[in-house]
């Protein structure tokens, strides 16, 4: 079967239910006396995905070039049949993962993904907050799936889908699900992990749709009851300009690359772990749980 | 995503003017610090920091942590929820004393200045800022 390989936008779909499913979470934080949502966070997240989006239908166009350029040295066709929308699932899935993992194992990559981290809340309106500089340049790593000989409409389709699907994950409404559903798929209680800044959770869970690739690659950790998830960054910002949200590591960067002193310090500073530092003011992640550790066999805990 | 189209801009400018206005009447309200609230969040966020002296904003929106190797942090409500931050005495720019307001300018991009009321207090504290900071 073909289908016609005019795809709808699947973000641009369910933009009313978005709206309409953060309504629900807001009343259901209310009934439950336990509010969720704060005025100036929710509102810098609201400008954070405007801005995504407006940014995105320029980054879009030049993403769909490269896509099409690409795709005409393609191994394979595979046009739009049944089993293609089936191997795209899981072949654009994988490579989210790896995006995702890149996203936070190096700094270059970090500064684009981590405003999307920058609430210390975890609610629906902060699957909104979405990069404004990524989609400069995050795009490259779909690449690779176009010349396999997918569609680029189907990748760019997919990409959209992942969106959809990662939206309603950004919930601390709901628990913990089936076990088997907890066991194949990405769910709220996953990605709380992947948004926690507790060491234990600290760059786990970067699964898109299906948490198979982090129990594959080693990087899955359940959320425990005995340790709730405390969001937001490491350093957390404490603003809720949507500029500073957007460039406050992009400044970071710039700041420690002209105060390096050697090629190799600022190589570091760009393309190293986040956190990396010469002089031990910061901490990478691997440090941090280090730490935690250490300090839990002192304990005994 | 066609932009040519009204709808296009228009669902999500109402969508977002109705998900402000329930957070303006239902969301949480700005967070008020006291020691035990600065306590945990410290040893949450720097465990290795022994706090040796604290002073809270009157308005209880900030707050200042001494260790007692001399390290110093900045503790803030921002929105509903505080945020930590070891003060690096290379990043402190400036710390002005008017009557019981400390005021220290920093170079960090995002939370760049904050002021604490201090009754009894602010002169104190600017002095163990300035030796680091300069002079305002």
């Amino acid at each position: 079967m073909t289908l016609e390989p005019k795809l709808a936008d699947p973000v641009a779909v369910a933009i009313p239910a978005f709206v309409l499913l953060v309504l629900l979470e807001i009343a259901v934080a209310w009934r439950r006396r336990r509010p969720a949502y704060e005025l100036r966070d929710t509102a810098a997240s609201l400008a954070m995905g405007l801005g995504n989006l407006a940014i995105g239908l320029a980054g879009g166009a030049v993403a769909y070039v490269a896509l099409n350029w690409v795709y005409q040295f393609r191994l394979i066709t595979l046009g739009y049949a049944w089993e293609s929308f089936v191997l795209i699932l899981f072949a654009e899935d994988l490579t989210y993962y790896w995006f995702h993992r890149v996203s936070h194992r190096c700094r270059f990559w970090w500064a684009a993904h981590i405003n999307h981290h920058s609430s210390q809340h975890y609610n629906l309106s902060t699957a909104l907050r979405q990069s404004w500089t990524g989609g400069l340049f995050e795009w490259v790593l779909w690449l690779p799936l176009t010349l396999v000989g997918f569609p680029p409409a189907l990748v760019v389709f997919q990409r959209g889908v992942s969106l959809v699907y990662q939206f309603w994950i950004h919930t601390e409404t709901v628990g913990r699900l089936p076990l088997w559903i907890e066991a194949v798929m990405n769910t709220p209680s996953h990605h709380r992990v992947h948004h926690a800044t507790n060491p234990r959770y600290l760059d786990r869970n970067y699964a898109g749709v299906f948490i198979l690739w982090d129990r594959l690659f080693g990087t899955f950790v359940a959320e425990a009851p005995e340790d709730p998830c405390r969001y937001g960054i490491v350093k957390n910002i404490g603003s809720f300009n949507p500029l500073r949200i957007a460039l406050h590591e992009w400044v970071a960067i710039a700041k420690d690359v002209a105060a390096a002193q050697s090629w190799r310090e600022r190589l570091v500073y760009l393309l190293g772990q986040p956190g990396r530092s010469f002089d031990g003011s910061r901490h990478t992640t691997d440090e941090i749980r280090a730490n935690w550790q250490a300090r839990l066999a002192q304990t005994g805990s | 995503m066609d932009p040519t189209n009204p709808l296009t801009l228009l669902i999500p400018l109402i969508g977002i003017a109705l998900i402000l206005t329930a957070v303006w009447l239902t969301g949480a309200p700005p967070a008020r610090l006291d020691r035990a609230l600065v306590l945990a969040r410290l040893g949450e966020d720097l465990p290795d920091f022994v706090a040796d002296e604290i002073v809270i904003d009157a308005g209880q929106t900030t707050a200042l942590a001494a260790g007692a190797d001399g390290a110093l942090v900045v503790v803030f409500a921002a929105g509903d929820r505080v945020v930590v931050r070891a003060l690096a005495r290379a990043e402190v720019r400036r710390v002005g004393v008017d009557g019981d307001r400390l005021t220290v300018d920093t170079d960090a991009f995002t939370h760049r200045c904050f002021a604490l009321m201090l009754p009894g207090a602010a002169s104190r504290w600017a002095r163990r800022l300035l030796p680091s900071a300069g002079r305002a």
